[in-house]
């Protein structure tokens, strides 16, 4: 008896039973049982025949075609009834990477924002939405928000800020680019992206300028978990369909965070509705674990012991889907290369495979993760029940905290490829097939060169660019950048090891101009040239579409005032002269600052960023989107039609577009003949051809495995008699052998197996220990949400927690402050105790710790007056007021301290809300006491720390921090030591294996191992040099 | 049981799995999307709250008595317990359990299934299908005979309920005005389970037409309060009128679930005397300064 209100599982039709044999009754009968059989024929099919149960609950959205003007009561006007007329526009979402709908009610007779809510259309979120979303009001109305651009006056750091027009700087900024690209100091231009906003859009466009400058945030957040994807599938993401699972297992806690959070929450909600099982492994009692069936308190980095352990018992137990594993593993070619002397046959594969794993007892798990073995079983056995209606996911949590966690991932994808719940309803879809990226009106060319400073060579499977690694790059001289974008992005604050980036950014012969586009003050602004005011999420353009479900869809960020002001029949031309003050949009800001790079056409950028309509002028985002909508994305012209719109009409009036839904096991698909022109088969099945690959139409990013030697491209793979197309890697099948690990130099690593991690018991000292600094607060934005009074309001401090029986140890209560000492440093905090974490952990949440310098006030949050100097709001500190401490900063070499001068207060504002602050502790900045720890496969930072915990001194002071770069850098050079560079692994002379996924990926040439320097050629006998590659 | 569960689903909109199921149904032609959102978003609300509440609003106990239900039975209540798609997606399940079931389990679950479908479904379903045929197209109206053809079968299936459903047994009639203040009246003349009315906006739209009376935006006891101000007595004498032909309507059902209807005829009744004595006694001290009271809190708007 589990689901009263539901569709029922059992399809018996009993509408006529025990009815008179009168017309009407058998009439009925007959209705009833004409739906059964309806229904058992859909089912059969593994289709649904009822619609979701969410239905009827979202009919408490106004419908749509009210939606020009919808009538509320003003519910601050009660008791008097006052009507208010709204017009409803749909953006969507941008504090966090979901993306999730959110319609903008525009009050028709201000032109202002009034609310956002959930917009019911949104194939992804389904009208509904986290705290986040509606918090988005809060960012727009921010009385502390940047509103003009903004240029330094003194030193850089120094906190003296002068307005300027948008044309000085974007003139000023445009000849520094165009001079370092005549020069040929491409290198030298660098872009670093923290909330991405259009899927491709600004990595195209530094392809068009020649320029391998994209650096994105993925190396702190989730490139060692696209690394285990990658391996498996040649895709980087899963996509689980927890809505139709039988289990969830989760090492995460995607109930209240993470990618996709909101989304995949629901779908998470709606399977256990239907009876799913929820396992969810975690050190921390986060709100996901509290709503398991099974929460596995794992010691931080067991994770893959665990799930190795399931997997040993899958396979002794016979309870996997052998057929599934014969068919699409890559079981001929692990023979081959490992097994020579084996009969290449399956039952051979089958032996070893039991032996592989016959020593990852649950006894083994247990010891390794702490968890009962007893529970490990039981999770275990409700694995094997749900055969292919398992779903899984990993994002960050353990994979990004653990060294070797990328093994996190790879031997969780290890149950579904067992378990056949790969592509299946219920289970688990590579990202790429539930991803739409349309094709742009402008394709640019690849880059010519390689970037070595998110690049390096130590790194060749690195998944992304190793970001975090920059200030220890540029002070070993590795390259210089001469303009540096941080946008939307907060590295100081964001990144470990915040002081060596003080340290760079303050070095201008490191960075020679920083420009920080962000819609708010940051930690990093301070310390920019230029800050420029970006919009938040209502107030600019993205199209991006992501893995929330088996579909695909795409959504459409747009600032909302100027939809709103184009259905009324203005026309609007530029997205500043809605948005407040001078706040801009990047795509435009991107367009123009491209066409004053290249003024003249000379360089091949201005053409990327020309008209198509009007020749001779800078594209339109609205000629941008128009032809996008027009001639990429399957249906929406149809859709648009069908309602006397354009397809733009109808993603602004909408806001998204379901692409497709239910796309299935794309692998199974069979190659049509046409395709196997002068095809050619390899050994082990994989099929290539000279027939050319038709034009994509989805430009989602998966693996490009190389053409054979002939040049013949790989197009599908054998399995059995039928060609069929496969999976984007090498071999065409999942790689539960990865031939790129073996040849790259890490061969102990060819097939799924555990990494014991940095913070393994066994590799700390007795009096250390593991610190968890990456679980989110569901109601945070990383670093925009300071001034987001109502997420402030819920969630303002960070403390440690601590198990009652180490605080016993330690004499600690809640509420004393304790000293939490790192390899580089320290920090000092309040302690939370608490039953929620396990004994030997420690854990302090991200989010908080945020700060602005006091002596950054001289101009205030806007600077000063165009053309004066430092005279602005000079009572002002610039920054945000709710959620950020006033620091002092002292540094002198590498011996960084910050100090807690002032919490948050109360003020004066408009809004009389800001009066209401009751909080003072803002938490306390952790990430900068953490030194780089790059794993050396995945580049991914592994952010879980040996700490010591103390209780602090009577001269310690809450918020106190205390690092020295010096032994930062030692650490960071301790871990290069660990990599197996490209210089002495690679096994064609080349810096990366083409076939991975890489943001702007360079021509081919480009992926040649330089000469290094000194030498003609490298010299793989004169020991590990791979640190050293200056 | 399929069939029960169909019909819900139906509730949920012109999509494309239900268009399916309505061709399956012989409906007719199905409604376009605006149509569907016009009957159950703002006329016809599909939950047994907004007909057995105290104030004609959704929610309240009214749907923790659902909701408790289902608890009762140990197991959790879908969301919205209320609305009709899960009433009849649950009233389905049921079924399915009691077949499903041996010996004791299958007494347990045909008790069950007696009780739901009278204390929630026969309660107050077959008002809101008379007032969905009235104001649907083809689609619905045969929609509203198949599930009341099935309803009564139901009902005669498994018999009579021992007492009346808890819902209509505990419903206080409409109070009188001039005994208490203007919200309750006009709340409770908006609850069907209290008036034996069923209002919509659109109902109330036709009223200020036909009488000639100015139309406000807003709730529906707003747009009755604004009447009143304009035109006390002709409003009164408009629910009167109603009130008479819910009476008809209600009698009609009552040779098939006399049980329900006989409660349903007695309420319009009663509100109709009412409404005509508040009407006759207009001119009166009392009325009119009811009248006034009624109206006031229409002008503050």
């Amino acid at each position: 008896m589990s689901d009263p209100g539901g569709p029922g599982r059992n399809g018996s039709g009993a509408g006529g039973n025990g009815s008179g044999p009168d017309g009407v009754s058998r009439r009925l009968h007959e209705l009833s049982e004409r739906v059964s059989a309806a229904r058992s024929e859909t089912e059969s099919r593994g289709e649904t025949f009822y619609p979701g149960p969410s239905r009827a609950q979202l009919a408490a959205f106004p419908p749509r075609e009210r939606w020009d003007d919808w009538v509320e009561l003003d519910s601050k006007a009660w008791p008097e009834r006052r009507e208010r007329r709204y017009m409803l526009v749909p953006t969507t979402c941008f504090n966090c990477e979901s993306a999730c709908g959110l319609l903008a009610y525009v009050d028709r007779d201000t032109l202002q924002v009034r609310k956002f809510e959930g917009n019911p259309e949104h194939p992804g979120s389904r009208g509904r939405n986290c705290a986040k979303g509606p918090a988005t009001l809060n960012q727009i109305v921010d009385p502390d928000r940047v509103l003009y651009p903004l240029k330094r006056a003194g030193e850089r750091g120094e906190g003296k800020w002068v307005r300027v027009s948008w044309e000085e700087a974007l003139n000023d900024i445009a000849t520094r680019i165009r001079t370092a690209i005549d020069e040929g100091r491409q290198r030298e231009v660098m872009y670093h992206v923290g909330r991405p906003g259009e899927d491709g859009f600004t990595e195209r466009l530094l392809a068009a300028w020649g320029v391998d400058g994209h650096n994105s945030h993925t190396n702190i957040c989730s490139s060692s978990a696209r690394a285990g994807y990658q391996f498996w599938l040649g895709m980087d993401r899963p996509s689980p369909d927890h809505a139709r699972a039988d289990v969830i297992l989760l090492v995460s806690s995607h109930l209240e965070a993470g990618h996709y959070f909101n989304p995949h929450a629901q779908r998470i909600l709606d399977g256990v509705k239907k009876g799913a099982r929820l396992i969810v492994f975690d050190t921390r009692l986060s709100n996901t674990a509290t709503h398991a069936d099974h929460w596995l308190p794992t010691q931080p980095g067991s994770e893959a012991a665990v799930l190795l352990a399931i997997a040993n018992h899958l396979i002794a137990t016979g309870a996997w889907d052998r057929d599934f594993v014969r068919r699409w593993f890559n079981w001929e070619e692990y023979l081959a290369a490992e097994k020579p002397n084996l009969p290449r046959t399956f039952e051979s594969f089958e032996a070893v495979l039991r032996e592989l794993y016959e020593a990852c007892t649950f006894e083994w798990a247990a010891e390794e993760s702490g968890v009962d073995a007893e529970q490990i079983r039981e999770v275990a056995e409700l694995v094997a029940r749900a055969g292919s209606r398992l779903s899984t996911h990993n994002w960050r949590s353990a994979a990004s905290g653990n060294e070797g966690g990328w093994q996190v991932a790879r031997t969780l994808f290890f149950l579904n490829a067992l378990t056949g719940s790969v592509a299946t309803p219920g289970g688990t879809y590579p990202s790429t097939w539930n991803k739409f990226i349309p094709k742009p009106i402008r394709m640019p060319r690849h880059p010519e060169h390689w970037n070595e400073l998110t690049w390096p060579e130590e790194y060749p499977l690195a998944m992304y660019e190793v970001s975090f690694l920059l200030p220890h790059l540029l002070r070993e001289g590795r390259g210089k950048l001469d303009v540096y974008f941080t946008r939307v992005y907060n590295p100081v604050w964001t990144n470990p090891d915040g002081f060596a980036w003080i340290e760079a950014l303050t070095d201008e012969e490191k960075v020679g101009l920083h420009v920080a586009l962000t819609p708010t003050w940051n930690e990093s602004a301070y310390f920019a040239d230029y800050v420029l005011p970006m919009g938040h999420g209502p107030e600019r353009h993205d199209l991006h579409s992501y893995e929330t479900h088996d579909g695909q869809w795409i959504g459409f960020r747009q600032p909302v005032l100027r939809s709103a002001r184009e259905r009324l029949g203005e026309r609007v031309a530029d997205t500043r002269h809605t948005n407040p003050g001078e706040v801009w949009e990047e795509n435009e800001f991107w367009l123009d600052l491209s066409w004053r790079i290249d003024p003249d056409g000379s360089r091949g950028i201005r053409e990327f960023v020309e008209s198509k309509e009007n020749p001779g002028q800078r594209l339109t985002v609205d000629e941008y989107y128009a032809w996008m909508f027009e001639h990429s994305v399957p249906g929406l012209p149809e859709a648009a039609a069908a309602e006397g719109l354009s397809p733009l009409d109808y993603m602004r009036r909408y806001g998204a577009f379901e692409v497709a839904r239910d796309i299935g096991p794309l692998h199974e698909r069979p190659v049509p003949a046409e395709e196997l022109e002068d095809a050619r088969e390899d050994e082990f099945g994989r099929i290539y051809t000279r027939a050319p690959a038709s034009a994509a139409v989805n430009l989602a990013p998966m693996g490009a495995p190389d053409s054979d030697p002939e040049g013949r491209r790989p197009v599908g793979v054998r399995v059995e008699d039928t060609i069929r197309r496969g999976f984007p890697t090498p071999s065409g099948k999942l790689e539960f052998y990865s031939p790129t690990l073996v040849r790259w130099g890490w061969p102990e690593y060819a097939v799924p197996a555990y990494i014991r991690s940095h913070v393994h018991p066994a590799a700390m000292e007795p009096d250390q220990m593991c610190l968890i600094s990456t679980f989110r607060l569901p109601v945070q934005i990383h670093t925009r949400s300071a001034n987001s009074k109502w997420l402030d309001e819920i969630a303002h401090t960070n403390p440690l927690w601590l198990h009652p029986s180490d605080a016993a140890r330690k004499g600690v209560k809640t509420g004393d402050l304790v000293r939490v000492e790192t390899e580089i440093g320290h920090f000092v905090l309040k302690a939370w105790v608490t039953e929620g974490i396990k004994p030997g952990v420690v854990a302090c949440s991200h989010h908080m710790g945020r700060w602005k310098l006091a002596d950054a006030g001289a101009s205030g949050p806007n600077g000063g007056e165009p053309g004066t100097a430092g005279r602005g709001e000079r009572e002002r500190v610039a920054g945000q007021r709710q959620l950020m401490a006033t620091v002092s900063l002292s540094g002198k070499d590498g011996d960084w301290k910050l100090s807690r001068k002032q919490g948050a207060a109360p003020y004066e504002t408009d809004d009389p809300d800001t009066s209401r602050i009751w909080w003072t502790d803002v938490g306390v900045h952790q990430n900068l006491t953490f030194p780089v720890h790059p794993d050396p496969v995945s580049g991914m930072h592994c952010w879980h720390q040996a700490v010591r915990v103390v209780k602090a001194s009577r001269r310690d002071r809450h918020g106190d921090i205390h690092v020295d770069t010096e032994r930062s850098h030692e650490v960071y050079r301790r871990w290069l030591d660990k990599t197996r560079g490209a210089r002495r692994h690679s096994p064609d002379g080349t810096r990366r294996p083409h076939w991975l996924i890489r943001p702007v990926r360079p021509v081919r040439t480009a992926y040649d191992l330089p000469e290094p320097q000194g030498s003609k050629s490298p010299d793989p006998d004169s020991g590990n040099t791979d640190s050293d590659a200056t | 049981m399929e069939l029960f569960r169909a019909l819900g689903a139906l509730l949920d909109g012109p999509c494309g799995e239900n268009r399916l199921i309505g061709h399956l149904l012989e409906l007719g032609p199905v409604p376009d999307e605006p149509t569907h959102n016009d009957l159950f978003l703002f006329q016809l609300y599909p939950y047994a709250s907004a007909f057995l509440g105290t104030d004609g609003h959704m929610g309240g106990e009214a749907r923790d008595r659902v909701a408790g239900f289902w608890r009762a039975l140990g197991t959790t209540p879908p969301e919205d317990p209320d609305h009709l798609r899960a009433l009849l997606g649950g009233y389905a399940w049921l079924v399915e359990a009691q077949q499903s079931g041996n010996g004791k389990t299958a007494q347990a679950c045909h008790d069950a299934r007696h009780a739901f479908l009278w204390e929630h479904l026969l309660s107050w379903v077959l008002p809101f299908l008379t007032k969905l045929r009235q104001i649907a197209p083809p689609f619905y109206r045969e929609w509203a005979d198949t599930l009341e053809a099935l309803l009564f079968g139901e009902s005669a299936r498994l018999g009579p309920p021992t007492r009346r459903p808890l819902a209509l047994r505990e419903a206080k009639p409409v109070p009188d005005p001039r005994r208490t203040d203007g919200d309750s009246f006009f709340n409770a003349l908006l609850s069907p389970v209290r008036s034996g009315l069923v209002l919509t906006r659109a109902d109330l739209a036709r009223a200020a037409r036909d009488l000639g009376l100015g139309l406000r935006v807003g709730e529906r006891a707003y747009i009755l309060r604004c009447m009143m101000s304009q035109g006390p007595r002709a409003t009164l004498d408009w629910l009167a009128c109603e009130a008479r032909d819910w009476t008809r309507l209600h009698d009609r059902g009552g040779t098939t679930a006399p049980e329900v209807a006989d409660f349903w005829t007695q309420r319009a009744t009663a509100t109709g005397r009412l409404l005509g004595d508040l009407s006759a006694d207009i001119d009166s001290d009392t009325t009119a300064n009811i009248s006034a009271d009624l109206s006031a809190d229409a002008h503050n708007g």
